[in-house]
């Protein structure tokens, strides 16, 4: 199946069905604050075991589309915003809202993620088969030292500080390792338990973090509740004068938002900042932004929706998850039996493919559904969380005992949900954990493969060229936050 | 960083060690690699140093600010946290999940008493909301019955 009859399928019934159904689950999820798409997503997978992987992909992928866009519902009427991915639209959507103009700011938010969701459709489309040609020339010692570095960037970007970030994905790396070792078959960190001879299983410790962990969470804070607005129609489509208005702001902080999506562990979240600021530094009325300013709600929707097809394409090129939410797909792939990486495109294409087109059919689906419902979805926002709660952890139980019938991972999942909550509390950064944890069994088997390559000899990760830039890198990361205090240190005492 | 935050820091970073030491004990039952240089144990057995290292700064730094008299939580009028609440929530769901792990009910009643119970607990135990929770609780009890066991054929406690 190539790419336009991948396109074309999507517009047959049950795949249309499952587009449709994703990305309105997504978008509805996305407006609920507190529900994250990486919940949603989550408590699909389950679900998607009961699929063929192609129609998985198709679901999730429009689920990802949807949850981004949703969020903007919420920052703009309610000033809180749907997923962490829309903190930047709060800051103009809000305040224009306020000021009258509900649909103009909402209109404005789909405008740009549609846009922002095409751009990075495009160098999707283009870009992931090359890369996958240069992944495919990868040794072990360049895939460790590329897993390496994911983890340490996504450590060093995640909120809360570098220390936090870095523990968060060794602890992640380190709840990775219980079971059968890959490579000599020992049994290993099972503490003489035998149900954790099998090892952790990926969906216990991802619904638990991230789903039952904000449950817990948002039932401490269950009465908290935004500065409510009416919703009004008007300006809910983007004019022709904004458009060209904003055509630098749209193209500069898509580019972002793809080029961002595309680092290894990072997603929305910082794309939309990222974005939001240069739009600032680059204005000519920097003192608007914060008061309603359109070009504020622009960079910062256009960028976060294009880290969506951004982040898929280090998934689908080198098999490492371009941010948390890749972490889910990547495990419903390995669920399937499809290991993500450059041989995706030799072994399943028609993955690929769907993949590709999911994400632009969905692109589209999203905006025509926010387009048409954003008021029925502003009522979603009123939902008390009081049902939501109980209702998602239902899901979490039924969905971890059905994926393989036992009782045991549904407590595996509750442990993580704790734990989840804790690191939470303590503002240790989750996103880290579960990219450690997804992440390290491929970093430790590429990393022993090359140790058996070379007779033990691990300098060629210093020497060769490839891997020596990795993890140059990844040093220059680290040492980056130390040396900016240094200088402003510097700066202060001068 | 305020005084809650800290002492979730202290206490998290304090468990992260135990964590890491727990596997580093374990590890000593690993033996070395049959046909590779390096056995199953030196890569976790870094990993878990690297975590002590780590939730050792942490914790040593929120002990400090703890000890020096870390701020209190700002004063939010807006929001009042509900620590029991989210303590009262995961209980019950601890509940729900041993009354079917140990037979006690099936999955339906549980259900059904889990999100009866929970949701109006959560609403303040509100009466007028006591119908909509009830037919909420029912038909998700059954429904997610019947789309488990009948549509997607698995099996349920």
């Amino acid at each position: 199946m190539d790419l336009g009859s991948a396109i074309l399928s999507l517009f047959t019934p049950w795949p249309f069905f499952l587009m449709a159904l994703g990305t309105g689950l997504g978008i509805i999820v996305g407006a609920i604050p507190g529900l994250t798409g990486s919940m949603l997503i989550a408590l699909a997978l389950p679900i998607t075991f009961y699929m063929t992987p192609i129609d998985a992909m198709n679901l999730l992928v429009s689920m990802y589309t949807g949850s981004i866009t949703g969020g903007l519902i919420s920052a703009t009427l309610l000033r809180m915003p749907g997923t962490p991915a829309n903190v930047m639209t709060t800051f103009d959507g809000h305040p224009m809202a306020k000021a009258g103009m509900a649909g103009r700011a909402l209109g404005l938010g789909i405008g740009a993620s549609t846009f922002g969701a095409l751009f990075a459709w495009v160098a999707l489309a283009t870009i992931t088969e090359p890369l996958s040609r240069i992944a495919n020339r990868f040794g072990p010692f360049d895939y460790f030292a590329l897993v390496i570095m994911a983890l340490v960037l996504i450590a060093s970007v995640s909120q809360g500080s570098l220390l936090k970030g870095l523990l968060s994905g060794a602890l992640g790396a380190l709840f990775s390792f219980p079971g059968s070792d890959a490579n000599s078959g020992e049994m290993r960190f099972t503490f003489d338990w035998w149900q954790l001879q099998g090892g952790l299983d990926n969906l216990p410790v991802l619904v638990g973090v991230f789903a039952v962990g904000t449950c817990i969470a948002d039932a401490v804070s269950i009465r908290e509740r935004g500065d409510t607005i009416a919703y009004a129609r008007k300006g809910i489509l983007m004019g022709l004068g904004d458009w060209i208005a904003q055509r630098w702001n749209l193209l500069r902080s898509a580019a972002i938002g793809t080029w961002i999506g595309i680092l290894p562990g990072i997603g929305a979240n910082v794309g939309s900042v990222v974005a939001y600021t240069v739009a600032k530094n680059m204005s000519a009325e920097p003192e608007k932004f914060g008061t309603g300013h359109p070009d504020g709600i622009v960079a910062s929707e256009a960028a976060n929706n294009a880290t969506v097809g951004g982040a898929l394409i280090p998934l689908i090129a080198m098999g490492i998850p371009g941010s948390v939410i890749d972490v889910f797909l990547m495990s419903a792939l390995l669920i399937h039996g499809i290991q993500p990486g450059p041989l995706l495109f030799q072994s399943k294409p028609e993955i690929v493919n769907m993949i590709i087109a999911a994400c632009l059919v969905s692109t589209v689906a999203m905006w025509v559904m926010m387009t048409a419902s954003a008021g029925m979805l502003a009522r979603l926002m009123l939902v008390p969380k009081a049902y939501v709660l109980p209702i998602v952890l239902v899901f979490c139980v039924v969905g971890v005992f059905a994926s393989n019938s036992r009782m045991f991972e549904v407590w595996v999942m509750l442990a993580f949900g704790v734990a989840g909550f804790a690191m939470e509390r303590a503002k240790i950064p989750l996103g880290s954990f579960v990219i450690g944890f997804i992440l390290a069994p491929l970093a430790e088997s590429k990393f022993r493969s090359g140790m058996m390559m070379t007779a033990g000899d691990w300098t060629p990760v210093f020497t060769q060229p490839f891997p020596a830039a990795m993890l140059l890198t990844s040093l220059v990361l680290l040492a980056w936050p130390g040396f900016s205090a240094w200088r402003r240190r510097r700066v202060a005492t001068a | 960083m305020d005084r809650n935050a800290t002492r979730w820091e202290f206490g998290t970073g304090a468990a992260a060690i135990a964590i890491a030491a727990a596997f580093l004990w374990d590890s000593r039952k690993l033996g070395p690699g049959i046909f590779e240089p390096i056995g199953p144990a030196p890569v976790p057995r870094a990993v878990a140093w690297i975590v002590i290292a780590l939730a050792g700064a942490m914790t040593l730094r929120a002990g400090w600010r703890l000890a020096q008299g870390a701020a209190p939580p700002p004063d939010d009028p807006g929001y009042v946290p509900r620590p029991w609440a989210a303590a009262a929530l995961m209980a019950g769901t601890c509940a729900y999940v041993a009354a079917m792990g140990l037979g006690v009910a099936s999955y339906a009643p549980a259900t059904i008493a889990f999100l009866a119970l929970s949701i109006w607990f959560l609403a303040d135990f509100r009466r007028a909301a006591l119908p909509a929770i009830l037919a909420i609780a029912v038909v998700l009890g059954f429904g997610l019955r019947h789309v488990f066991t009948k549509i997607l054929v698995t099996d349920l406690p």
